[in-house]
């Protein structure tokens, strides 16, 4: 079980990972420039991760079901003992660990250079960036488009811009002003469209 | 005939259907409030009518040198290089520079800064009151005195402003760009709310300023939103594998990517136009008491809108053509993130951003004032997505003539 | 213990379209071939068997085991799709031992049977190539390399040889063979020349509907009286083929042709179109297509009408 697990892991990584890594690690370079990491405080600090590194979450998990999305490969590795949701299941994990580290890693350089963070703010953005790639997750699975799931990511994140109060606690950019508390709600809902992302695709 | 097969194939596409979705909700949601009620005129007696920004070397002068001076007391520098803000901290030598320019224009030697005592920038600070709740009072900076030479002409100055900005690293509050807005604001009175209001109501400036606005809405959609539709597009042919089937037919290059690109031009214009229209109309019941004037508008808004239109496209299926279409995803949203961030609401048009911006039904004089750079960012784009489009059809031959040869080889060695 | 595919009144529909219709068949050790139109639903009853679709009604086993216990029978079933692909930046010996490995085979198992089956499928020398740089017929050989990687009991291979040239056809035929000594192999066509070279079993499958089921002797048997060939002038040839099922031609100064019809045609002299007229040996071919005109199927060969 290990072996296969491991193999899996091994092939997935290789071959549909770097590029959704690569253009997360790209958002984050991009935050870097454009935002100023110095001496901010915890609510200048989260304009960044909300508005910026958050795409990170969109740029890791809605390819997830992409390699599949040629039918003729997807009967070939359906068609095996393995269950696709295994294979799905792996690659979300480690989209999900990289999504972390990503964020981590921005807040490790707001720390380096003297901005307020806190454990908070670290579970904020990463929930705001989980919910905003589980939107995209979700819409890849349903429509199996991942340009679907991009655009239906955008929308989102477009709506938030003008629609606050009908966003209620799934608001995304709320820690710029202060307000953490929808952040949990993110998290859970994050967890709710990937389990039914895998669901949908892994079960066919 | 092709171009219809073409329209069908995007209108019948989910990414299509989304943009639409999208086009609505803006619309909805951030013009039609526009349309409820009309534009009354200010009233008498207001504590403020806002603040407006005004060259004025008297003003601006003090208050930007002040702001220097604040800054390098506090070590780092308020910035905006790409709009949005920056804190920026200098090396010791570029702190050097900034006290010698501090020197020249303050009369402040670098030893009376770095000595200085009791320094305290401007702000609120938050003071326990006598029932116990915490009350803001402004506070003054407290800086050394400032001597300004007398005889420093208003060029001089500025000109040392911009050599500050440049060791600063750009985008500062001393740029061209913000320095009249940061340093050189009065309050508006009930005559200057009045002659906005006057000039708004004059001619066609009113239904140009509803247009302006629903442009600076409709424009965030349509400088990313396309893009989904393009890449869907594209895609069509891969995952039907229709490529090779089309390289083989006789029609030329130039006609099939010109005629797909027609087709997303006029479909991801539709749902635009019908609600333009719709605004167009809300604009006259509004005022059905004046002549409300909309010809100008629908030139004002083709010449907006149709531009980045065609540039998100251009450029989504030059990068599709080349690249990838994922591709043409993330670098559009890149380039949309940094144009929306970069702009301020009203009054910020520059020669290249995508993103044009006047999210104001007035100052319409502030529009008209840099309406050269308007024109000049519109042909511009304009003349990009031809070249654009031009670069895409000579991959798309390239690629033609190389699965061509491609085939070839294979069918030799099978 | 069971060594057979039992299908008992199996429905399938797509919306409102019904794919399979009431579908019974048991399918025995050997080369078991389905025949059909495009479009009769032999892809669709392949999918089925392959668990990659769910049914509306009846019930299938693969081996004893119901392919609702989808797991157990991938285990035992090697599938090869009608158009197979994999990703494309996977080199040909990395794409097998993937697929191996979500097969459940050990890396011992692996080591072993890749480069095995990579040299009976005479991909041994594109082992280290990228998939996306194989030739159709080159993926095609990968994609049944790959469903026999795990040895299994059931191989379902979906028209494998479509778009083959004819040496690569044969030589996937005679492949199918060797391999269907132990196992069951059910292979789908709408090739007849493939069910007649390798198949013992048939089924003729049109519009979702088992229409005939047996050996290929038998199915040629049945047609026997019923092919003719003939003679008539060109001119004529539109009127024949409107009235008869042609199923082939020789043009040279007069035309001769090849008819299947229930009764003897009519001679110019009897009031027909044919200048002369006599009984042949039914080919497969000939039995396929009276099969379909004896189960009151239309059965046009008249290629310029459709076109019209």
């Amino acid at each position: 079980m290990y072996g296969k697990v491991q193999k899996i892991l091994s092939v997935n990584l290789r071959h549909h990972f770097a590029l959704p890594f690569l253009a997360a690690l790209g958002v984050l370079v991009a935050a870097f420039i454009v935002f100023g990491v110095t001496g901010l405080t915890e609510q200048e600090a989260a304009l960044p991760l909300e508005m910026l590194v958050s795409w990170a979450g969109p740029v890791l998990l809605t390819p997830i079901f992409l390699p599949e999305q040629n039918r003729e490969i997807r009967d070939v590795v359906r068609s095996k003992r393995t269950e696709y949701l295994v294979i799905c299941g792996i690659r979300a994990g480690y989209s999900v660990a990289a999504l972390i580290l990503c964020v981590s890693l921005y807040i490790g350089l707001l720390k380096i250079n003297e901005s307020q963070v806190s454990g908070r703010l670290l579970f904020g953005a990463v929930a705001t960036a989980l919910f905003l790639g589980a939107v995209g997750l979700f819409s890849a699975g349903i429509s199996d488009n991942a340009a679907v799931g991009y655009m239906v990511a955008m929308m989102y994140y477009l709506v938030n811009y003008g629609m606050r109060e009908r966003l209620g606690v799934f608001y995304l950019f709320g820690m710029r002003g202060g307000e953490y508390a929808g952040k949990g709600w993110l998290a859970a809902g994050a967890i709710c469209l990937i389990i039914a992302a895998l669901g949908i695709q892994g079960k066919g | 005939m092709l171009f219809f097969k073409e329209c069908k194939k995007v209108v019948c596409s989910a990414a299509y259907w989304l943009y639409l979705a999208m086009v609505v909700v803006m619309y909805v949601s951030q013009f039609t409030g526009e349309l409820d009620a009309a534009i009354s005129p200010p009233s008498k007696g207001l504590e403020s009518y806002g603040w407006k920004s005004v060259e004025i070397p008297e003003i601006l002068m003090p208050a930007a040198t002040e702001g220097l001076v604040s800054e390098y007391l506090s070590g780092s520098y308020m910035a905006y290089p790409f709009g949005i803000y920056k804190e920026v901290k200098l090396s010791t030598k570029k702190q050097e520079q900034i006290a010698g320019l501090i020197e020249t224009l303050a009369g402040i030697t670098k030893e009376d800064l770095d000595n200085f005592q009791g320094y305290q920038e401007e702000g609120y600070r938050g003071v326990a009151g006598q029932d116990g709740n915490v009350v803001l009072t402004h506070q003054e900076a407290v800086l050394p005195e400032i001597h300004m030479p007398e005889d420093m002409s208003y060029e001089h100055f500025r000109e040392l402003m911009r050599q500050a900005d440049k060791i600063i690293g750009g985008g500062s509050r001393y740029s061209d760009r913000y320095i009249v807005g940061n340093f050189s604001r009065v309050p508006m009175t009930y005559e200057d709310a009045m002659a906005d209001y006057e000039e708004l109501m004059q001619g066609e400036n009113l239904a140009k300023g509803y247009t302006r606005l629903f442009c600076d809405y409709t424009g965030i959609v349509l400088s990313i939103m396309p893009v989904f539709v393009c890449v869907s597009l594209w895609q069509m042919d891969k995952r039907a594998r229709m490529q090779q089937l089309i390289y083989s037919r006789s029609i030329s290059s130039v006609k099939i990517v010109g005629i797909r690109y027609l087709a997303l031009v006029c479909c991801s214009i539709l749902p635009v136009v019908l609600t333009f229209v719709h605004a167009l109309f809300g604009v006259k019941a509004m005022y059905s008491e004046r002549n409300i004037v909309l010809g100008s508008s629908v030139a004002l808004a083709a010449l907006w809108l149709i531009p980045s239109l065609l540039i998100v496209l251009a450029v989504g299926v030059f990068v599709s053509e080349t690249l990838s279409p994922f591709y043409a995803i993330f670098l559009q949203g890149i380039w949309w993130f940094l144009s929306l961030s970069a702009n301020q609401l009203t009054g910020s048009i520059t020669r290249y951003t995508l993103l044009i911006r006047h999210n104001n039904l007035e100052k319409a004089r502030l529009f008209e004032e840099q309406y050269g750079d308007f024109l000049w960012n519109r042909i511009f784009y304009l003349m990009m997505s031809v070249a654009a489009l031009g670069i895409t059809v000579l991959f798309y031959d390239r690629h033609r003539r190389e699965e061509r040869q491609h085939v070839r080889k294979s069918t030799k060695n099978t | 213990m069971d060594n057979a595919i039992r299908i008992c009144n199996v429905n399938k529909f797509y919306g409102k379209k019904q794919a399979l219709k009431d579908v019974n068949l048991t399918i025995e050790q050997g080369m078991f071939g389905l025949l059909g139109r495009n479009g009769a639903g032999k892809t669709t009853l392949m999918k089925l068997l392959a668990t990659l679709h769910g049914r509306a009604s009846g019930t299938i086993s693969v081996c004893g085991i119901p392919v609702e216990r989808a797991k157990e029978v991938r285990e035992i079933t090697g599938y090869l799709p009608q158009e197979f692909s994999m990703y494309p930046g996977m080199r040909v010996y990395e794409c097998m031992d993937y697929l191996g490995t979500l097969s459940g085979m050990t890396r011992e198992e692996r080591k072993k049977r890749i480069p095995m089956l990579l040299k009976r499928v005479n991909l041994e020398e594109q082992a280290n190539s990228k998939v996306k740089s194989l030739s159709g017929g080159m993926k095609r050989r990968l994609g049944i390399a790959q469903a026999l990687l795990h040895d299994p009991k059931v191989l379902i291979v979906d028209e494998p040889t479509a778009g083959l040239d004819p040496e690569e056809r044969i030589r996937f035929r005679n492949l199918l063979c060797e391999v269907a000594k132990d196992r069951i192999v059910l292979l789908s066509t709408h090739i007849v020349g493939d069910i007649e070279a390798t198949c013992e079993q048939i089924a003729i499958l049109n519009e979702g509907e088992i229409l005939w089921r047996g050996t290929v002797t038998e199915l040629i048997r049945n047609a026997e009286g019923k092919v003719f060939a003939a003679q008539l002038p060109r001119q004529l040839l539109p009127q024949v083929q409107a009235e008869h099922i042609v199923t082939g031609m020789k043009a040279g100064e007069k035309l001769y042709v090849r008819l299947v019809s229930e009764s003897l045609p009519k001679t110019k002299e009897e009031g027909g179109y044919f200048e002369e007229v006599e009984a042949v040996e039914p080919n497969c071919e000939d039995a396929y297509m009276y099969c379909l005109l004896q189960n009151g199927y239309k059965v046009t060969s008249d290629v310029s009408d459709e076109m019209n």
